[in-house]
């Protein structure tokens, strides 16, 4: 049973090697497979792990190209043209279509491209504490999971199969937006959450949150340090452990009407998830804002909105491009109320604290 | 789902992907005649302008810092200048500030606008 397990893990670690040609961190290589392992291990018990096995190791080659790229800008990889090629189609349909402001927001919510946002816009974003939306992260991966997975049902795909090409599409998608913090992060997550699902086991958050984790650490150590790492990770620990732990202090399951439930439910969120980052914020950025836990409940539903059309924008144009400017003036619609809902929150008294 | 038609035994996601692409088709279609006539379009597009760049007459040091390619030195620099001729009264201007040139002056000006 295990003896094929190890003779593929050796076979994907010269894999890796080749594919690096040994010059980044070797030992990290050695470290990951055995992480890779354990997790197969720990995912499959007694049916042959090849899947998960292919999952996450695939997964860690990107990660690691990734993550060497930082010290070798100027290589190349065989993945890398059509990967860019494919960006640059989709930023071209987004910006036939829209203006310049829009386009940029849309362009770092879908694409992870944030360097034509304005830094207005940014700084803005940044004294409400909702400058997360401007990432792409676990949100994402779910909506990317979510179409490729409803498409290909649609095509009668086995449900094996299936799964196997969802997680080459999350791989591929998460390499398109720039294999950031965030992105690495949720599609390791998603990419444990099926790999359960295929083995017809339960996920559990707190295994796969700790998988991301090690992967990225084992990657590039030094990501310990990186606020977006801090960030990233102290979030998901929040809504997932802090929240379920206020939630019966503050008894929102009783309250009615249900819209005030809702109201309640998503304001206990947002304030979970402001406790869960508002120290490493303070530490780094010198900034306090409690606005924070009130725009996150008006600005996230409409990032989300504006993700999905955005999605649909991309998708429509490649598809009818007819129609894509009445989907295109949604957009518009959408990015004139965040920014005017951005505007308005950080004008608020005592939005935004400076500790300096 | 049953053997029939792919369109007519829809699952309960797959209904909802259908209604929320034509609700926003609809939607998009209203929004885009709305914004048909030449007067709200200005507006729209001055309100793009004026949440994206930064006026040059109001800027604190740390909204000029976020500008790619001002650090700390030039922005000084430009809250300088600024005190001295009380305010901006055109774009160029960036280009008396030194080290400021022709070349970065077309890639700053890009960011700001002046009321």
């Amino acid at each position: 049973m295990r003896r094929p397990l190890v003779c593929l893990l050796l076979l994907f670690c010269a894999g890796i090697c080749f594919a690096s040609y040994a010059s980044p961190p070797l030992t990290f290589i050695y470290c990951l497979a055995v992480i890779t392992y354990m997790a197969c291990i720990f995912l499959a018990e007694q049916k042959p792990a090849y899947i998960a096995l292919l999952f996450i190791t695939v997964f860690l080659i990107g990660a690691l190209r990734y993550s060497a790229d930082n010290k070798r800008p100027n290589r190349q990889y065989v993945l890398d043209g059509p990967l860019l090629s494919l960006k640059r189609s989709a930023q071209a349909i987004l910006y036939r279509h829209l203006p310049p402001v829009p386009a940029s927001i849309v362009e770092a919510m879908v694409l992870g491209e944030k360097e034509r946002i304005s830094p207005k816009i940014y700084r803005s974003m940044m004294k409400t504490g909702t400058v997360h939306i401007l990432v792409v992260s676990g949100f994402n991966v779910g909506i990317v999971a979510f179409l490729a997975h409803l498409v290909l049902k649609v095509l009668r795909i086995a449900r094996k199969a299936r799964i196997f090409i969802i997680v080459i599409l999350l791989i591929v998608y998460c390499l398109l937006t720039g294999a950031s913090n965030p992105v690495i992060r949720a599609t390791i997550m998603g990419n444990v959450f099926l790999a359960a699902y295929f083995f017809k086991r339960e996920a559990d958050i707190y295994n796969s949150l700790s998988i991301a984790a090690g992967v990225i650490l084992l990657a590039s150590p030094r990501q310990l340090f990186n606020i977006g790492f801090q960030l990233s990770f102290a979030s998901v620990l929040a809504l997932v452990w802090l929240y379920p732990k206020i939630r019966p202090v503050f008894r929102v399951e009783s309250l009615r009407p249900r819209p005030l439930k809702y109201l309640g439910e998503s304001l206990l969120v947002s304030f979970s998830a402001w406790l869960g980052t508002a120290g490493i914020i303070a530490f780094y950025f010198k900034l306090i804002s409690p606005v924070t836990v009130l725009a996150n409940i008006i600005i996230v539903p409409l990032a989300a909105l504006l993700t999905l059309s955005g999605f649909t924008l991309i998708f429509i144009g490649i598809l009818l491009p007819q129609l894509a400017q009445s989907f295109a003036s949604v957009i518009q619609l959408l990015a004139i109320l965040l920014l005017q809902a951005n505007i308005l929150l950080s004008g608020l008294p005592f939005a935004c604290l400076s500790l300096l | 789902m049953g053997k029939g038609g792919l369109l007519f035994n829809l699952t309960t996601e797959e209904k909802r992907v259908v209604l929320f692409v034509v609700g926003l088709a609809l939607l998009g279609t209203g929004i885009s005649f709305f914004f048909r006539s030449p007067g709200r379009q200005k507006a729209k597009n001055h309100f793009y302008e004026q949440s994206a760049k930064i006026d040059l007459n109001t800027a604190d040091h740390n909204l000029l810092l976020s500008v790619r390619g001002i650090g700390k030195k030039l922005a000084a620099r430009i809250l300088d200048y600024r005190s001295k001729n009380a305010r901006f009264t055109a774009l160029e201007e960036l280009k008396n500030i030194k080290g400021i040139t022709e070349n970065r002056y077309q890639k700053l000006k890009e960011y700001f606008l002046i009321h």
